[in-house]
């Protein structure tokens, strides 16, 4: 019994060595256990979809890829269509495939042809401007714009899934009825 | 998942769009709108030099010593008694740069591969490698120059008379005399200077490839378990580490008193593992856990339960040594510490898949440690050339994997409404197609993608007259990272978010690591407010914005004294 605890007393010190030379330090190098971190506020969020003005427009919408989102369709609405409706739009670094990435002051991205400045694609991210054009939750967006089925990709050893119909993809912080819908992506692919 | 989050951009202060064109400025206005303005921000390098200065607790990081020179010792104290017993020499806490010396001729590789030197073999295969990737020209003349220099620095000049010798005489790696005495050793012996058998402690060494006398089955058990080399010298066993770069002598015991030896090795583990939870709160697997189900390709459960073991004394220095890099980024959003799985031999975590550990996000968050890094040596100092991973080295990548959740990378800012993942790849040189796709661009403006599952695999694309991407190829990792507009820092680079963990493992391991990021001055800014970030995180800044701790030039946290403990109503600094 002695000589096990004399031998875990040498174990311990020589090992506690390894990151300090003299022994007075150690407590002055260990770090203080960090506090946690902040959480996100989506009070203000889950207020705006959870009105009447919301739930008005959850019903079913026919959504088809033609009908576009906001008045503006892929493939066919321009830059300028997009700009009388949202204001002026800014050209967002160096052109990638499908044109060229413009920015919004209202939460929207467009892409936009470098060549006829038609629209490629528009990402739209779901916030309380737009309560009447976007779902709050998956259950909300199977009915305004279903059908929309599950796609997972896998890069990686990670899994990213989000719900799919041609011309429209949704994602959301997770697949669950309940889980917020955070960006709506329209585009031809 | 994109975690892109709502409720955001909308509010009653919606920045002005200006048309400021100039990057290094568009990216800190960015910074600024992002989620984590007030954390992603400037911390003046003279403020972190200064602090440096000043900090009467300044170390290395990895080990106690000074940060510049990134030295550090091994020590085993008895009673009053210090004894160092390993140490790192000052300036080696990075392979240090020498003045101009002539690099060594692959002819002379040649010589020494056939005198059955190990390392020269391995580097004339890393010279065949480079010129398998058909890079171009330049950049194949630069990459063989880099791994003649590395070569340069294992056989320095002056080391040719070694050539004839059977045993490689390699200054770097070999042996290091020792003198350990301590008074309460069980053995109650003393040993000073260095065993009489030559042993080669690389990390592909075995019994079999030195002169010592051949271990019995029992004793080879003993080292793969505990990550040890066993010497037999006479009736003596001596147990040994490689660790920072230097074989450390144990302990030796009585060559047939395996039992106690081991039991001996176990407590060490314990030790270390019970001191790393106290310094750091984290966790590891043990022999008699499992952990969940063994995941397809598809990353979904399958029948097969993945058990789990103990990590090994040598695994247990390097996790310590990246975790002095990668503090507080053990730590989840919530603030649960991290638990280091080690799986055992023969399962996978993910079946199918050739991956060496990997970071899980969850409550508490994970670090899955596939049997395939079994091999890797512990500390980045204990590398032969740049082969495979260190542990050290591959608990900082994957813990940059915890930083990126912590301060949210893929939440987005205001207008431009991109997420700081999106901004970091904007200085890394990708741009985002309408696929939602990211692409690297080439020199040439060309573009490349990664295959999704195999990150070695790429296709070349050029856009056409209306935006569409053509292929035009395929290519490697190497000739992709070689024509890459802005250089990533190394192959390992399919996707925005794993080159942002490699800028910001070179940036936390410091020191050189660093130069493969400094020569892009934006990027290299963004890194070092991203660590910043996430430093801020666990460590909030005084109500006057001074951080609390920085990262110093060797990756090691450092105490700021400008910082203001609110609750003491004083500077944090102690006189001296």
């Amino acid at each position: 019994m002695r000589n096990s605890t004399r031998n875990l007393l040498v174990a311990l010190l020589l090992l506690s060595q390894f990151s300090c030379v003299s022994s007075n330090c150690l407590a002055e190098e260990t770090l203080p256990p960090p506090k946690p971190l902040r959480t996100i506020d989506d009070t203000a969020i889950r207020a705006a979809y959870s009105g009447p003005k919301y739930r008005k427009e959850v019903h079913k919408l026919n959504w088809q890829p033609h009908d576009g989102w906001n008045g503006l369709v892929i493939g066919k609405s321009t830059i300028s269509d997009a700009e009388n409706k949202f204001g002026k739009a800014e050209k967002s670094y160096t052109s990638g495939p499908g044109g060229t990435q413009w920015v919004f002051k209202a939460p929207i991205r467009m892409w936009i042809s470098d060549s006829n400045h038609v629209i490629n694609a528009i990402e739209v991210y779901v916030c309380e401007l737009f309560v009447e054009q976007t779902p709050a939750t998956v259950e909300d967006a199977h009915t305004m714009f279903g059908p929309l089925k599950q796609v997972d990709v896998i890069e990686g050893c990670t899994k990213e899934s989000s719900l799919k119909r041609p011309g429209l993809t949704v994602h959301a912080r997770s697949m669950d009825k309940t889980a917020q819908v955070t960006t709506l992506f329209f585009s031809n692919d | 998942m994109n975690q892109n989050r709502p409720g955001e951009g909308t509010s009653s202060k919606v920045e002005e769009i200006t048309d400021n064109s100039d990057r290094s400025d568009r990216s800190d206005r960015k910074l600024e709108h992002a989620p984590d303005a007030n954390v992603v921000r400037n911390a003046g390098g003279e403020i972190a030099t200064q602090a440096r200065g000043a900090n009467p607790d300044k170390h290395s990081g990895s080990a106690g010593g000074d940060p510049d020179d990134g030295s550090f010792s091994l020590v085993a104290i008895s009673g009053n008694v210090e004894t160092v017993i390993a140490e790192r020499a000052p300036g080696t806490g990075q392979i240090a740069e020498r003045g101009e010396q002539p690099l060594v001729s692959e002819q002379s590789l040649l010589t020494r591969a056939d005198n059955g030197d190990i390392t020269a073999s391995l580097l004339l295969k890393e010279l065949e490698e480079i010129r398998n990737q058909k890079l171009p020209d330049e950049s194949e003349e630069q990459e063989i120059r880099k791994l003649l220099t590395k070569a340069s620095k294992i056989y320095p000049a002056g080391s040719e008379e070694t050539l004839s010798l059977s045993q490689p005489q390699n200054p770097a790696l070999s042996k290091q005399a020792f003198s350990f005495s301590h008074s309460q050793n069980p053995v109650g012996a003393e040993l000073n200077a260095e065993p009489p058998v030559s042993r080669d402690f690389r990390r592909d060494a075995t019994a079999a490839s030195d002169k010592a006398p051949p271990l019995t089955p029992q004793q080879t058990r003993i080292e793969k378990q505990f990550g040890v080399k066993i010497v037999i010298n006479g009736d003596q066993a001596e147990y040994h580490l490689q660790a920072y770069g230097k074989d450390n002598l144990l302990f030796f015991a009585p060559k047939n008193d395996l039992k106690g030896s081991e039991k001996r090795l176990h407590e060490m583990v314990k030790a270390q593992e019970a001191r790393l939870t106290a310094m750091y709160s984290v966790t590891f697997s043990t022999d008699t856990e499992t952990a969940g189900y063994v995941l397809d390709a598809n990353l979904e459960p399958t029948k097969e339960v993945a058990h789990c073991r103990a990590p090994r004394l040598d695994e247990l220095i390097g996790i310590e040594a990246g975790l002095s890099h990668s503090a507080p980024s053990q730590f989840s959003a919530s603030g649960k510490a991290l638990e280091f799985v080690f799986i055992r031999a023969g399962q996978h975590h993910i079946s199918g898949r050739p991956i060496g550990a990997n970071y899980e996000y969850g409550e508490p968050p994970k670090v899955y440690m596939d049997p395939t890094t079994d091999t890797n040596v512990p500390t980045e100092l204990d590398k032969v050339g740049n082969w495979g991973r260190s542990t050290e080295y591959q608990v900082v990548h994957e813990l940059t994997h915890g930083a990126q959740e912590r301060i949210g990378f893929r939440e987005r800012s205001s207008p431009p409404h991109e997420t700081i993942e999106e901004m970091f790849a904007h200085e890394a040189g990708w741009v985002r197609g309408k696929d939602k796709q990211f692409y690297l661009q080439g020199k040439n403006g060309d573009l490349y993608k990664c295959d999704l599952l195999d990150s070695t695999k790429w296709i070349k694309y050029r856009l056409d007259k209306t935006d569409n991407a053509v292929k035009i190829g395929a290519a490697t990792s190497a000739q992709v990272r070689a024509d890459a507009l802005i250089m990533p820092p190394t192959d390992y680079m399919q996707n925005p978010k794993e080159e942002m963990s490699e800028c910001l493992s070179a940036y936390r391991l410091g020191n050189h690591y660093r130069d493969s990021i400094k020569k892009y001055p934006n990027l290299y800014d963004m890194i070092r407010r991203i660590d910043q970030a996430d430093i801020n995180k666990g460590y909030p800044p005084d109500s006057s914005g001074n951080y609390q701790y920085l990262r110093a030039d060797n990756g090691s946290l450092v105490k700021n004294p400008s910082w203001v403990d609110a609750s003491k109503g004083n500077k944090h600094a102690k006189q001296h």
